[in-house]
Protein backbone atom coordinates (compact mmCIF):
# COMPACT_ATOMS: atom_id res chain seq x y z
CA UNK A 1 0.00 0.00 0.00
CA UNK A 2 2.82 2.28 1.01
CA UNK A 3 4.79 1.60 -1.66
CA UNK A 4 2.01 1.82 -4.63
CA UNK A 5 1.23 5.37 -2.89
CA UNK A 6 4.94 5.97 -3.13
CA UNK A 7 4.78 5.35 -6.72
CA UNK A 8 1.42 7.02 -6.95
CA UNK A 9 3.54 10.25 -5.68
CA UNK A 10 6.21 9.96 -8.11
CA UNK A 11 4.19 9.88 -10.62
CA UNK A 12 1.74 13.06 -9.59
CA UNK A 13 4.87 15.14 -8.63
CA UNK A 14 6.60 14.29 -12.30
CA UNK A 15 2.94 15.19 -14.15
CA UNK A 16 3.33 18.75 -12.68
CA UNK A 17 6.89 19.17 -12.48
CA UNK A 18 8.06 17.37 -14.98
CA UNK A 19 8.95 20.24 -17.29
CA UNK A 20 10.77 21.84 -14.41
CA UNK A 21 13.46 18.67 -13.76
CA UNK A 22 16.16 20.11 -16.39
CA UNK A 23 17.87 22.20 -13.81
CA UNK A 24 19.07 25.47 -14.92
CA UNK A 25 22.02 26.34 -16.12
CA UNK A 26 24.95 28.34 -13.46
CA UNK A 27 25.07 31.80 -15.32
CA UNK A 28 28.70 32.09 -14.18
CA UNK A 29 29.33 29.42 -15.88
CA UNK A 30 28.11 30.27 -19.57
CA UNK A 31 29.50 33.14 -21.44
CA UNK A 32 27.11 35.93 -20.41
CA UNK A 33 27.18 38.71 -17.92
CA UNK A 34 24.51 40.54 -16.77
CA UNK A 35 25.00 44.71 -16.68
CA UNK A 36 23.51 47.28 -14.68
CA UNK A 37 23.20 50.72 -14.89
CA UNK A 38 23.54 52.17 -11.25
CA UNK A 39 22.18 49.72 -9.38
CA UNK A 40 23.41 49.83 -6.10
CA UNK A 41 24.15 46.30 -6.43
CA UNK A 42 27.59 45.58 -7.80
CA UNK A 43 27.81 41.80 -6.45
CA UNK A 44 24.85 40.04 -5.99
CA UNK A 45 23.79 36.75 -5.70
CA UNK A 46 22.27 34.78 -9.08
CA UNK A 47 18.75 33.85 -7.54
CA UNK A 48 18.37 37.53 -6.58
CA UNK A 49 19.11 39.10 -10.05
CA UNK A 50 16.69 36.49 -11.99
CA UNK A 51 14.24 37.59 -9.26
CA UNK A 52 14.84 40.95 -10.70
CA UNK A 53 14.43 39.93 -14.23
CA UNK A 54 11.37 38.44 -13.21
CA UNK A 55 9.47 41.44 -12.12
CA UNK A 56 9.77 40.55 -8.37
CA UNK A 57 11.45 43.92 -7.49
CA UNK A 58 10.24 47.04 -8.71
CA UNK A 59 12.86 48.99 -6.75
CA UNK A 60 16.80 48.42 -6.34
CA UNK A 61 18.12 48.55 -3.00
CA UNK A 62 19.26 52.42 -3.52
CA UNK A 63 15.57 52.85 -4.47
CA UNK A 64 16.46 53.28 -8.21
CA UNK A 65 13.38 51.95 -10.27
CA UNK A 66 14.22 48.73 -12.16
CA UNK A 67 13.94 48.48 -15.64
CA UNK A 68 14.36 45.30 -17.08
CA UNK A 69 15.99 45.12 -20.90
CA UNK A 70 15.20 41.84 -22.90
CA UNK A 71 16.36 40.16 -25.96
CA UNK A 72 14.01 41.10 -28.56
CA UNK A 73 12.44 37.76 -31.38
CA UNK A 74 14.68 39.74 -33.95
CA UNK A 75 17.93 38.87 -31.63
CA UNK A 76 20.00 35.46 -32.48
CA UNK A 77 20.57 34.84 -28.92
CA UNK A 78 16.94 35.17 -27.83
CA UNK A 79 16.18 31.25 -26.61
CA UNK A 80 18.93 31.19 -24.90
CA UNK A 81 19.15 34.06 -22.94
CA UNK A 82 15.33 33.50 -22.36
CA UNK A 83 16.19 29.89 -20.89
CA UNK A 84 18.75 31.04 -18.80
CA UNK A 85 17.11 33.70 -16.92
CA UNK A 86 13.96 32.18 -16.96
CA UNK A 87 13.91 28.54 -17.52
CA UNK A 88 11.15 29.20 -20.32
CA UNK A 89 10.80 30.05 -24.09
CA UNK A 90 11.03 33.61 -25.65
CA UNK A 91 7.24 32.93 -26.22
CA UNK A 92 6.23 31.87 -22.80
CA UNK A 93 8.69 34.70 -21.51
CA UNK A 94 6.17 37.40 -23.42
CA UNK A 95 3.37 35.83 -22.27
CA UNK A 96 4.49 36.15 -18.70
CA UNK A 97 5.29 39.90 -18.78
CA UNK A 98 2.36 40.68 -20.84
CA UNK A 99 0.35 39.54 -18.27
CA UNK A 100 2.51 41.23 -15.44
CA UNK A 101 1.70 44.30 -17.06
CA UNK A 102 -2.11 43.88 -17.59
CA UNK A 103 -2.41 43.51 -14.18
CA UNK A 104 -1.08 46.69 -13.31
CA UNK A 105 2.01 44.89 -11.07
CA UNK A 106 4.99 46.38 -12.96
CA UNK A 107 5.85 48.22 -15.94
CA UNK A 108 6.71 46.34 -19.21
CA UNK A 109 10.35 45.34 -20.13
CA UNK A 110 11.84 47.05 -23.11
CA UNK A 111 13.31 44.39 -25.86
CA UNK A 112 16.37 44.83 -28.08
CA UNK A 113 17.39 43.33 -31.48
CA UNK A 114 21.05 43.23 -30.28
CA UNK A 115 23.29 43.18 -27.23
CA UNK A 116 24.89 46.37 -28.79
CA UNK A 117 21.61 47.70 -28.32
CA UNK A 118 21.12 46.39 -24.56
CA UNK A 119 24.18 47.42 -23.66
CA UNK A 120 23.32 51.04 -25.04
CA UNK A 121 20.15 51.12 -23.30
CA UNK A 122 21.53 49.63 -20.22
CA UNK A 123 24.40 52.32 -20.08
CA UNK A 124 21.81 55.21 -20.59
CA UNK A 125 19.25 54.58 -17.95
CA UNK A 126 19.95 54.21 -14.25
CA UNK A 127 18.32 51.38 -13.16
CA UNK A 128 18.52 49.26 -16.39
CA UNK A 129 19.78 45.63 -16.56
CA UNK A 130 20.20 43.41 -19.25
CA UNK A 131 22.50 39.84 -20.15
CA UNK A 132 24.99 40.10 -22.87
CA UNK A 133 27.75 37.82 -24.27
CA UNK A 134 30.87 37.90 -22.27
CA UNK A 135 32.05 38.77 -25.99
CA UNK A 136 31.36 41.77 -26.24
CA UNK A 137 32.50 45.38 -25.32
CA UNK A 138 31.14 46.00 -21.39
CA UNK A 139 32.44 49.00 -19.52
CA UNK A 140 33.17 47.41 -16.36
CA UNK A 141 31.33 49.59 -14.03
CA UNK A 142 28.19 48.22 -15.71
CA UNK A 143 28.98 44.66 -15.00
CA UNK A 144 27.18 43.10 -12.07
CA UNK A 145 29.54 40.23 -10.14
CA UNK A 146 27.20 36.67 -9.26
CA UNK A 147 27.62 35.32 -6.08
CA UNK A 148 28.33 31.42 -5.99
CA UNK B 1 -31.85 58.68 -7.36
CA UNK B 2 -32.10 58.68 -11.06
CA UNK B 3 -31.22 62.81 -10.66
CA UNK B 4 -27.89 61.43 -8.67
CA UNK B 5 -27.04 59.03 -12.01
CA UNK B 6 -27.38 61.85 -14.33
CA UNK B 7 -25.15 63.69 -12.64
CA UNK B 8 -22.40 61.19 -11.90
CA UNK B 9 -22.51 60.21 -15.68
CA UNK B 10 -22.10 64.33 -16.34
CA UNK B 11 -19.89 65.36 -13.61
CA UNK B 12 -18.04 62.69 -13.26
CA UNK B 13 -17.55 59.69 -15.72
CA UNK B 14 -16.90 62.72 -18.34
CA UNK B 15 -14.32 64.26 -17.15
CA UNK B 16 -12.88 61.13 -16.02
CA UNK B 17 -12.79 59.79 -19.66
CA UNK B 18 -11.21 63.03 -20.95
CA UNK B 19 -8.62 62.98 -18.19
CA UNK B 20 -8.05 58.98 -19.61
CA UNK B 21 -7.18 60.39 -23.26
CA UNK B 22 -5.47 63.58 -22.05
CA UNK B 23 -3.10 60.80 -20.20
CA UNK B 24 -2.65 58.98 -23.93
CA UNK B 25 -1.99 62.06 -25.99
CA UNK B 26 -0.34 64.73 -23.24
CA UNK B 27 2.78 62.34 -22.94
CA UNK B 28 5.29 64.19 -25.30
CA UNK B 29 4.76 66.96 -22.99
CA UNK B 30 5.50 65.44 -19.86
CA UNK B 31 9.32 64.04 -19.95
CA UNK B 32 8.98 62.90 -16.65
CA UNK B 33 5.94 60.80 -17.40
CA UNK B 34 5.98 57.44 -19.61
CA UNK B 35 2.58 55.92 -20.72
CA UNK B 36 1.60 52.55 -22.56
CA UNK B 37 -1.89 52.07 -24.61
CA UNK B 38 -3.09 49.02 -25.19
CA UNK B 39 -5.64 47.41 -26.78
CA UNK B 40 -7.83 44.26 -25.84
CA UNK B 41 -11.19 42.65 -27.33
CA UNK B 42 -12.46 39.40 -28.64
CA UNK B 43 -15.05 38.10 -31.33
CA UNK B 44 -17.53 35.56 -30.53
CA UNK B 45 -19.81 32.58 -31.99
CA UNK B 46 -21.71 30.66 -30.04
CA UNK B 47 -24.73 28.27 -30.62
CA UNK B 48 -26.97 27.21 -27.98
CA UNK B 49 -28.81 23.38 -27.99
CA UNK B 50 -31.86 23.93 -25.68
CA UNK B 51 -35.47 23.66 -26.20
CA UNK B 52 -34.81 25.91 -29.09
CA UNK B 53 -31.74 26.17 -30.64
CA UNK B 54 -29.85 28.83 -32.27
CA UNK B 55 -26.03 30.80 -33.11
CA UNK B 56 -24.56 33.71 -32.68
CA UNK B 57 -21.51 35.21 -34.63
CA UNK B 58 -20.73 38.48 -31.99
CA UNK B 59 -18.24 41.43 -31.47
CA UNK B 60 -17.45 41.19 -27.96
CA UNK B 61 -16.38 43.45 -25.29
CA UNK B 62 -13.25 45.95 -26.62
CA UNK B 63 -11.11 47.46 -24.36
CA UNK B 64 -8.97 50.40 -24.17
CA UNK B 65 -5.73 49.67 -21.04
CA UNK B 66 -3.62 52.34 -19.79
CA UNK B 67 -0.58 52.48 -17.96
CA UNK B 68 1.19 55.00 -16.82
CA UNK B 69 4.50 56.41 -14.48
CA UNK B 70 4.16 59.82 -12.98
CA UNK B 71 7.29 59.18 -11.26
CA UNK B 72 9.16 56.20 -9.33
CA UNK B 73 6.89 56.17 -7.09
CA UNK B 74 3.23 57.47 -8.64
CA UNK B 75 1.68 55.30 -11.31
CA UNK B 76 -1.63 55.17 -12.96
CA UNK B 77 -4.16 52.42 -14.85
CA UNK B 78 -7.16 53.07 -16.14
CA UNK B 79 -9.43 50.63 -18.23
CA UNK B 80 -12.16 51.16 -20.38
CA UNK B 81 -14.88 48.79 -22.49
CA UNK B 82 -16.94 49.20 -24.54
CA UNK B 83 -19.79 47.06 -24.72
CA UNK B 84 -22.70 46.33 -27.57
CA UNK B 85 -26.66 47.22 -25.86
CA UNK B 86 -28.47 46.60 -28.36
CA UNK B 87 -28.93 47.92 -31.82
CA UNK B 88 -26.34 50.11 -33.27
CA UNK B 89 -25.59 51.40 -29.11
CA UNK B 90 -22.57 50.64 -27.26
CA UNK B 91 -22.18 51.08 -23.52
CA UNK B 92 -19.23 52.92 -22.06
CA UNK B 93 -17.95 51.19 -18.82
CA UNK B 94 -14.96 52.64 -16.60
CA UNK B 95 -13.38 49.39 -15.44
CA UNK B 96 -10.64 50.25 -14.04
CA UNK B 97 -9.18 53.39 -12.56
CA UNK B 98 -6.30 53.41 -10.17
CA UNK B 99 -4.06 55.89 -8.73
CA UNK B 100 -0.84 53.70 -7.19
CA UNK B 101 1.36 55.44 -4.44
CA UNK B 102 4.32 53.00 -3.83
CA UNK B 103 5.54 54.12 -0.90
CA UNK B 104 8.12 51.10 0.45
CA UNK B 105 9.71 48.43 -1.70
CA UNK B 106 7.24 46.64 -2.77
CA UNK B 107 4.13 47.93 -0.72
CA UNK B 108 1.58 50.49 -2.48
CA UNK B 109 -1.38 52.13 -1.77
CA UNK B 110 -4.26 52.73 -4.30
CA UNK B 111 -7.23 54.76 -4.50
CA UNK B 112 -10.06 54.42 -7.06
CA UNK B 113 -12.17 51.91 -8.85
CA UNK B 114 -10.34 48.35 -9.32
CA UNK B 115 -10.86 44.70 -9.51
CA UNK B 116 -11.80 43.43 -6.41
CA UNK B 117 -8.99 40.73 -5.14
CA UNK B 118 -10.96 38.41 -3.90
CA UNK B 119 -9.64 35.31 -6.15
CA UNK B 120 -6.92 34.56 -8.93
CA UNK B 121 -9.24 35.20 -11.68
CA UNK B 122 -10.44 38.54 -10.82
CA UNK B 123 -7.11 39.40 -9.48
CA UNK B 124 -5.01 38.45 -12.63
CA UNK B 125 -7.23 37.91 -15.72
CA UNK B 126 -9.57 41.09 -15.44
CA UNK B 127 -11.24 41.98 -18.84
CA UNK B 128 -9.20 40.70 -21.11
CA UNK B 129 -10.06 37.26 -22.45
CA UNK B 130 -6.94 36.81 -23.85
CA UNK B 131 -5.73 35.76 -21.10
CA UNK B 132 -9.02 33.52 -19.57
CA UNK B 133 -8.33 30.28 -19.52
CA UNK B 134 -11.77 29.12 -20.54
CA UNK B 135 -14.10 31.58 -23.31
CA UNK B 136 -16.42 32.08 -19.81
CA UNK B 137 -15.56 33.45 -16.66
CA UNK B 138 -16.77 30.87 -13.50
CA UNK B 139 -20.69 30.42 -12.95
CA UNK B 140 -19.82 32.39 -9.11
CA UNK B 141 -18.98 35.93 -10.98
CA UNK B 142 -22.66 35.72 -12.79
CA UNK B 143 -24.25 35.75 -8.82
CA UNK B 144 -22.07 36.78 -6.13
CA UNK B 145 -18.44 37.78 -7.31
CA UNK B 146 -17.54 41.83 -6.48
CA UNK B 147 -16.18 42.26 -10.11
CA UNK B 148 -14.89 45.94 -8.92
CA UNK B 149 -14.59 48.01 -5.77
CA UNK B 150 -14.25 51.91 -5.84
CA UNK B 151 -12.15 52.88 -3.06
CA UNK B 152 -8.39 52.71 -1.30
CA UNK B 153 -6.60 49.82 -1.05
CA UNK B 154 -3.13 48.43 0.73
CA UNK B 155 -1.15 46.01 -1.21
CA UNK B 156 2.18 44.01 -0.85
CA UNK B 157 3.30 41.51 -3.37
CA UNK B 158 6.40 39.24 -3.63
CA UNK B 159 7.03 40.13 -0.21
CA UNK B 160 9.79 37.59 1.41
CA UNK B 161 11.59 34.79 0.04
CA UNK B 162 7.97 32.97 -0.33
CA UNK B 163 6.49 35.54 -2.21
CA UNK B 164 3.70 36.50 0.49
CA UNK B 165 1.04 39.05 -1.21
CA UNK B 166 -1.54 40.91 0.63
CA UNK B 167 -4.52 43.35 -0.21
CA UNK B 168 -6.27 45.24 2.39
CA UNK B 169 -9.35 47.42 0.62
CA UNK B 170 -12.26 49.46 1.97
CA UNK B 171 -14.74 50.62 -0.38
CA UNK B 172 -17.86 50.29 -1.90
CA UNK B 173 -20.73 47.75 -1.48
CA UNK B 174 -22.43 45.75 -3.72
CA UNK B 175 -25.09 48.51 -4.59
CA UNK B 176 -22.15 50.88 -6.69
CA UNK B 177 -18.84 49.80 -8.18
CA UNK B 178 -18.25 53.68 -9.15
CA UNK B 179 -19.61 55.55 -5.93
CA UNK B 180 -18.57 55.01 -1.90
CA UNK B 181 -21.13 55.85 -0.20
CA UNK B 182 -19.30 56.03 3.33
CA UNK B 183 -21.47 55.94 5.79
CA UNK B 184 -24.46 53.74 4.13
CA UNK B 185 -22.57 50.78 2.87
CA UNK B 186 -18.66 49.94 2.71
CA UNK B 187 -17.50 46.66 1.78
CA UNK B 188 -14.14 45.29 3.52
CA UNK B 189 -12.11 42.66 1.57
CA UNK B 190 -9.00 41.24 3.03
CA UNK B 191 -7.06 38.53 0.97
CA UNK B 192 -3.30 37.20 1.15
CA UNK B 193 -1.79 34.91 -1.27
CA UNK B 194 1.53 32.84 -1.64
CA UNK B 195 3.38 32.10 -4.37
CA UNK B 196 5.66 28.96 -3.61
CA UNK B 197 7.15 28.92 -7.36
CA UNK B 198 7.02 31.15 -10.47
CA UNK B 199 4.09 29.05 -11.60
CA UNK B 200 1.78 28.49 -8.40
CA UNK B 201 -0.02 30.97 -6.80
CA UNK B 202 -2.35 29.69 -3.42
CA UNK B 203 -4.76 32.15 -2.06
CA UNK B 204 -7.24 33.18 0.97
CA UNK B 205 -9.81 36.12 0.68
CA UNK B 206 -12.69 37.35 2.95
CA UNK B 207 -15.15 39.92 2.23
CA UNK B 208 -18.17 41.34 3.55
CA UNK B 209 -20.62 44.02 3.24
CA UNK B 210 -23.94 45.01 4.10
CA UNK B 211 -26.44 46.51 1.69
CA UNK B 212 -29.98 48.45 2.48
CA UNK B 213 -31.70 47.41 -1.03
CA UNK B 214 -30.13 44.28 -2.18
CA UNK B 215 -32.14 44.63 -5.41
CA UNK B 216 -29.53 46.74 -6.32
CA UNK B 217 -26.59 44.88 -7.13
CA UNK B 218 -24.06 45.74 -9.57
CA UNK B 219 -21.88 42.97 -9.48
CA UNK B 220 -24.17 40.85 -11.77
CA UNK B 221 -23.54 43.13 -14.93
CA UNK B 222 -20.60 40.51 -15.28
CA UNK B 223 -23.46 37.55 -15.79
CA UNK B 224 -22.88 35.45 -19.28
CA UNK B 225 -25.23 33.10 -18.20
CA UNK B 226 -29.02 32.95 -17.12
CA UNK B 227 -29.54 35.70 -14.62
CA UNK B 228 -32.88 36.87 -12.90
CA UNK B 229 -33.02 40.82 -11.39
CA UNK B 230 -33.18 40.56 -7.82
CA UNK B 231 -37.03 41.50 -6.14
CA UNK B 232 -35.92 41.79 -2.67
CA UNK B 233 -35.29 45.46 -1.70
CA UNK B 234 -34.72 44.77 1.56
CA UNK B 235 -31.93 44.59 4.06
CA UNK B 236 -29.37 41.95 3.53
CA UNK B 237 -25.49 41.25 5.18
CA UNK B 238 -23.47 39.54 2.92
CA UNK B 239 -19.75 37.46 3.87
CA UNK B 240 -17.68 35.60 1.73
CA UNK B 241 -14.81 32.85 1.30
CA UNK B 242 -12.84 32.28 -1.23
CA UNK B 243 -9.47 30.27 -1.88
CA UNK B 244 -7.90 29.73 -5.21
CA UNK B 245 -5.34 27.64 -6.16
CA UNK B 246 -3.50 28.40 -9.56
CA UNK B 247 -1.07 26.49 -11.53
CA UNK B 248 0.39 27.37 -14.93
CA UNK B 249 3.38 25.13 -15.83
CA UNK B 250 4.92 24.98 -18.89
CA UNK B 251 2.90 21.82 -19.65
CA UNK B 252 0.03 21.32 -17.19
CA UNK B 253 -2.45 23.85 -16.03
CA UNK B 254 -4.72 23.78 -12.98
CA UNK B 255 -6.84 26.50 -11.43
CA UNK B 256 -9.47 26.01 -9.09
CA UNK B 257 -11.83 28.96 -7.65
CA UNK B 258 -14.12 27.96 -4.44
CA UNK B 259 -16.36 30.74 -2.81
CA UNK B 260 -18.79 29.85 -0.10
CA UNK B 261 -21.32 33.17 0.79
CA UNK B 262 -23.64 33.44 3.69
CA UNK B 263 -25.96 36.09 3.64
CA UNK B 264 -28.68 36.96 6.03
CA UNK B 265 -32.31 38.76 5.64
CA UNK B 266 -34.63 39.72 8.35
CA UNK B 267 -37.37 37.72 6.34
CA UNK B 268 -35.85 34.16 5.57
CA UNK B 269 -32.57 34.50 8.18
CA UNK B 270 -29.48 33.13 6.99
CA UNK B 271 -28.79 30.96 4.22
CA UNK B 272 -25.27 29.46 3.10
CA UNK B 273 -23.53 29.52 -0.81
CA UNK B 274 -20.98 27.47 -2.60
CA UNK B 275 -19.94 27.43 -5.84
CA UNK B 276 -16.38 25.80 -7.22
CA UNK B 277 -15.15 26.26 -10.81
CA UNK B 278 -12.09 23.61 -11.48
CA UNK B 279 -9.95 24.10 -14.92
CA UNK B 280 -7.18 21.24 -15.85
CA UNK B 281 -5.19 22.15 -19.19
CA UNK B 282 -2.30 19.73 -20.86
CA UNK B 283 -0.43 21.88 -23.35
CA UNK B 284 1.72 20.47 -25.83
CA UNK B 285 3.63 21.51 -28.78
CA UNK B 286 3.97 24.81 -26.90
CA UNK B 287 1.25 27.11 -28.35
CA UNK B 288 -1.77 24.24 -27.82
CA UNK B 289 -4.19 23.62 -25.00
CA UNK B 290 -6.83 21.18 -24.44
CA UNK B 291 -8.75 21.35 -21.67
CA UNK B 292 -11.88 20.40 -19.19
CA UNK B 293 -13.47 22.23 -16.52
CA UNK B 294 -16.33 21.64 -14.15
CA UNK B 295 -18.35 24.52 -12.83
CA UNK B 296 -20.91 24.12 -9.77
CA UNK B 297 -22.71 26.70 -7.72
CA UNK B 298 -25.69 26.25 -5.43
CA UNK B 299 -27.70 28.55 -3.34
CA UNK B 300 -29.82 27.70 -0.42
CA UNK B 301 -33.83 27.71 -0.51
CA UNK B 302 -34.03 30.96 1.26
CA UNK B 303 -31.22 33.11 -0.36
CA UNK B 304 -32.43 36.07 -0.69
CA UNK B 305 -29.20 37.49 -2.73
CA UNK B 306 -29.24 35.63 -5.71
CA UNK B 307 -32.47 33.59 -5.02
CA UNK B 308 -32.39 29.86 -5.15
CA UNK B 309 -30.71 28.00 -8.25
CA UNK B 310 -27.96 25.07 -9.23
CA UNK B 311 -26.29 24.49 -11.86
CA UNK B 312 -22.91 22.61 -12.91
CA UNK B 313 -21.33 22.96 -16.31
CA UNK B 314 -18.87 20.73 -17.78
CA UNK B 315 -16.27 22.15 -20.74
CA UNK B 316 -13.94 20.56 -23.10
CA UNK B 317 -12.27 22.62 -25.09
CA UNK B 318 -9.35 23.45 -26.85
CA UNK B 319 -6.68 26.70 -27.29
CA UNK B 320 -4.48 27.86 -29.80
CA UNK B 321 -2.30 30.76 -28.70
CA UNK B 322 -0.96 31.91 -32.33
CA UNK B 323 1.33 34.89 -30.50
CA UNK B 324 1.18 36.18 -26.92
CA UNK B 325 -1.25 38.66 -27.94
CA UNK B 326 -3.72 36.40 -30.20
CA UNK B 327 -5.49 33.10 -29.50
CA UNK B 328 -8.36 31.42 -30.94
CA UNK B 329 -10.71 28.92 -28.58
CA UNK B 330 -13.21 26.07 -29.14
CA UNK B 331 -15.73 24.72 -26.12
CA UNK B 332 -18.28 22.59 -25.80
CA UNK B 333 -20.34 23.08 -22.46
CA UNK B 334 -23.11 20.95 -20.90
CA UNK B 335 -25.29 22.70 -18.59
CA UNK B 336 -27.17 20.56 -16.03
CA UNK B 337 -29.10 21.40 -12.62
CA UNK B 338 -28.86 19.05 -9.38
CA UNK B 339 -32.43 19.54 -7.83
CA UNK B 340 -34.00 22.71 -9.61
CA UNK B 341 -34.92 21.10 -13.00
CA UNK B 342 -36.77 24.66 -14.09
CA UNK B 343 -33.85 25.78 -15.98
CA UNK B 344 -33.54 22.47 -17.74
CA UNK B 345 -30.09 21.14 -19.43
CA UNK B 346 -28.55 22.72 -22.73
CA UNK B 347 -25.09 22.37 -25.05
CA UNK B 348 -23.11 25.04 -25.47
CA UNK B 349 -20.74 25.08 -28.75
CA UNK B 350 -18.64 28.75 -28.46
CA UNK B 351 -15.61 29.82 -30.56
CA UNK B 352 -13.90 32.91 -29.56
CA UNK B 353 -11.08 34.89 -30.87
CA UNK B 354 -9.64 37.02 -28.35
CA UNK B 355 -6.53 39.24 -28.91
CA UNK B 356 -4.21 42.49 -27.55
CA UNK B 357 -2.50 45.51 -29.16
Amino acid sequence: MVYSLRHFLIIVLFLVTGNNLNSQTNLNDVSVVVIGNKTGSEKISETTIKEYFKGKYNKWPNKKTVIVALASSNHPNVEWYSNLMFNKSFFAVKKYWYSLVFQGRNDPPYFFASDQELIEFVKLNPGAIAIVEKSNKVPENLKIKLNE
Amino acid sequence: MNQNKNIFGDQIVKPIIWCFFLLVFSNSLHSQMSARLNAYGHIDFESVFSDTTYSNFSLGEQELFINAKFNDEFSFLGEITLNYSGHGNYRLNLERLRLKYNYYKNHSLIIGKFHTPVNYWNDVYFHARLFFPTIDRPLMFSKWIPVHTFGMRLQGQNIGKNNFGYDLLVGSGMGSEDIYKVFSETSITAAVHWKPTDEMRFGFSGYLTSMDDASKMAVHSHSSVEHEMNMYTGPLDFQMLNASIAYFGEKWEVLNEFSFNRTKTDTLGVSNNISNYTYVGRRFLEKNVVFTGFDVLYTGENDLHTYPYDRMKFILGYKYEYSERLNLKAQLEYYTNMNDHSLGSKYEFKIQMSYGL
